[in-house]
């Protein structure tokens, strides 16, 4: 396989002090073992080079399918994982700049309030042995930001603030809906004050109507905190309306970096093409049956990942130069950026925009 | 031959728990015509599941199937039509085990639970042609291949020994899909079949159904929560809220024209991909406990046109064109009739 370093496309984007987290080469690497004694017999590339910038007050999206390496990214940034290598650079409040993947242990300890995360499953990510207060009490007390007379005050302003009743605060998590759960784990996250928050697929285990109602939140707190959002979810329509600029995984790599509306009406990559064909389009007279890319194939193995550019056994553009040569994330003006060798010439379809 | 190939009249499925009676099913209508596709839609815990599990006598206890009818009107050959009521059928009897995996086939959401990961794809799809033919192990094992190949997974012959885990999700369903129309069913229900699935999946998936309807000339019943899915293949669409069918009609009247406030506010509350970003307009509330229903109207604690009226009066049917019934007080003045009596 051909490992080639890759400029970062955002090299130096940190000397903006408006970019609040900058990822660079970020790699994430499991090992597979075998037998009793845990040969090592491969990896699975789970993150294989992943660069951007998350600007201070704006939602990053980033997409992609099941299994590219998108929550892994989220959770190399919170450092949940030791990434294998790469740099965070993380702007403190202050203005000081820190590489996160670096520190270790007790290092890491102030930076668990300025980064929080927001899970997907609201069912299995709250104790149900514990009570909503102390559940988010917990992230107080071990922190220590609060002093215990002021602890109960704070809890019951934020859980006012993110529409429940205080006055719930000592019931468990069962006696709740998956939307007021999740809720629960927004608090949970934005006790801290947080800086960025992540929001792992938040919204993608919640029906329809709830849905929109959770998504309204997270956009009135965002406003209120004054908080940046990186938002993963494998929902085109959902990132489609939260975010701001949209990174697009597939396999471990980004394959395009772009603003909301870009993206969407002008990709680049024919990765990106054929997701936002496959979309299904909310009016039953622009049906694109017939007219949508079909993807042959399953999406690539990351322990044993096609040579060349990872994409190129599914990609109906492919030509030689992809079997044998990995692209690298490149600038294509206006602020877009794309791995594909051809990004300049291919003619791609986007979404057509309503009026 | 009647168009209609299964008419659902009135059908009420209560679950009799240790906290009460749920009325998972509380008076449904539906008609599913030979060879369309109807999308049955709603959020989770409105019924809709339960209810198709119905029409293959297999909805778990402690659920029973209090009341209605499930006609179902299979042809016997040479033109002539059967009329059989499944409601009557006994859950373990002869006639309705016939009917399950030949007639009426059914296709799951989970695709890794509901294969069996203890036999090969193969011996599960060989154990249903079996089960409903006279074709001998070889036969059988043909065809599988055959319908492998049909649903479109590379190299049949060999994926057909392999198990369930080896499959990755879309494949999976593939031989869900295979497995289910093996027996050349009349009508095929899915129950949220490419929720698990990502979106170019879930695309591929979808037109492999739709292509296989047409050629099987297959009914399709549709569960979904997903309203571009149903946008996207649906000729009927029902549309479902606690239990009762809020609003029927064809797709494009439920998408341009639609009456009932839940599908309006349905509609209003889905961030669209073609559209500008605006704020999302959500339903209030929440779908209610299902112990502790609202009077009247169920859907009316969260409705933004409810009238006084709504938390004492049960809506009827109202049918506003040939193919548009709706379940609100605000169209049956409209349509002419004096409110109903306070139902029970």
């Amino acid at each position: 396989m051909i490992e080639s370093i890759q400029p970062s496309p955002n090299g130096s984007q940190l000397k903006d002090g408006s970019v609040l987290l900058e990822v660079n080469n970020l790699k994430m690497h499991f090992a597979i073992t075998k037998g009793i004694f845990g040969r090592v017999k491969g990896f699975t590339k789970a993150a294989d080079d992943v660069s951007f910038f998350i600007q201070k007050g704006e939602t990053l999206g980033l997409v992609g399918e099941s299994g590219c390496g998108k929550t892994t990214v989220g959770r190399c940034i919170v450092r949940a994982y030791r990434p294998t290598s790469g740099e965070i650079l993380y702007r403190q409040a202050d203005d000081s700049v820190v590489d996160l993947a670096k520190l270790r242990g007790d290092e890491l300890r102030p930076f668990r309030k300025d980064l929080r995360m927001i899970f997907q499953d609201p069912y299995s990510s709250l104790n149900p042995r514990m009570t909503v207060f102390d559940l988010i009490n917990e992230v107080l007390k071990v922190n220590q930001l609060a002093k215990p007379n002021e602890m109960k005050e704070r809890v019951e302003h934020l859980l006012e603030r993110v529409g429940m009743r205080p006055e719930y605060m000592q019931r468990y998590p069962h006696a709740f809906s998956g939307g007021e759960r999740q809720r629960i784990g927004i608090a949970r996250a934005l006790i801290t004050n947080p800086r960025l928050v992540i929001c792992d697929e938040a919204v993608s285990g919640l029906d329809v109507s709830i849905r929109a109602q959770i998504l309204n939140l997270l956009e009135e707190l965002q406003a209120d905190f004054d908080l940046t959002y990186l938002f993963i979810s494998h929902d085109l329509s959902v990132i489609r309306h939260i975010c701001d600029r949209i990174v697009v995984m597939y396999v471990g790599k980004v394959v395009e970096i772009a603003d909301g509306i870009e993206l969407y009406t002008n990709p680049r990559h024919p990765y990106t093409e054929a997701l936002m064909s496959a979309v299904p389009v909310i009016n039953p007279n622009a049906r694109k049956r017939g007219a949508r890319i079909r993807l042959e194939g399953d999406i690539a193995d990351p322990s044993n990942p096609p040579a060349g550019c990872y994409f190129h056994p599914r990609c109906r553009y492919a030509q030689e130069r992809c079997r044998s040569e990995a692209p690298g994330l490149r600038d294509t003006g206006n602020n877009h950026f794309v791995a594909c060798h051809f990004a300049e010439q291919l003619n791609l379809a986007g979404v057509r925009m309503a009026d | 031959m009647p168009d209609t190939l299964i008419d659902v009249k009135g059908l009420k499925i209560h679950f009799f728990t240790d906290e009460g009676v749920v009325r998972a099913v509380d008076g449904v209508d539906l008609t599913l015509k030979r060879g369309t596709t109807l999308a049955l839609v709603g959020e989770s815990g409105c019924g809709k599941s339960v209810a198709c599990r119905s029409f293959l006598q297999i909805v778990h206890s402690p659920g029973k199937i209090i009341s209605g009818q499930i006609l179902f009107n299979p042809e016997t050959g040479n033109g002539q039509t059967d009329l059989i009521d499944i409601v009557k059928l006994h859950p373990k009897g002869r006639q309705i085990r016939d009917i399950r995996g030949k007639e009426i086939s059914m296709v799951f959401q989970e695709p890794m639970t509901s294969l069996s990961p203890m036999y090969t794809i193969g011996n599960q799809i060989m154990e249903n042609i079996q089960l409903h033919s006279q074709m001998n192990k070889k036969e059988a094992r043909r065809l599988s291949i055959d319908m492998l190949d049909k649903v479109g997974i590379p190299r049949p012959d060999r994926l057909v020994d392999e198990y369930p885990f080896r499959l990755s999700g879309g494949m999976r369903q593939r031989a869900m899909i295979a497995m289910a129309l093996s027996c050349n069913p009349k009508v095929l229900i899915a129950d949220e079949p490419t929720t698990a699935l990502d979106v170019t999946t879930q695309a591929n998936i979808l037109d492999l159904m739709l292509d296989l309807q047409k050629q099987y000339n297959m009914a399709l019943l549709f569960i979904t929560h997903d309203l571009g899915v149903v946008a996207e293949i649906a000729d009927d669409v029902a549309v479902m809220y606690l239990g009762k069918i809020v609003e029927r009609s064809d797709v494009n009247t439920i998408f341009n024209n639609s009456k009932h406030p839940y599908t309006q506010a349905l509609l209003r509350s889905i961030p669209k991909i073609t559209m500008k970003r605006e704020e999302l307009d959500p339903i209030k509330g929440m779908v209610p406990n299902p112990y502790r229903r609202p009077g009247g109207c169920p859907f009316h604690p969260r409705c933004s046109q409810a009238i006084p009226e709504c938390n004492l009066i049960v809506p009827a049917v109202t049918q506003l064109a040939e193919n548009h019934a709706v379940q609100c007080l605000l169209y049956e003045n409209l349509a002419g009739r004096k409110a109903a009596e306070p139902a029970l």
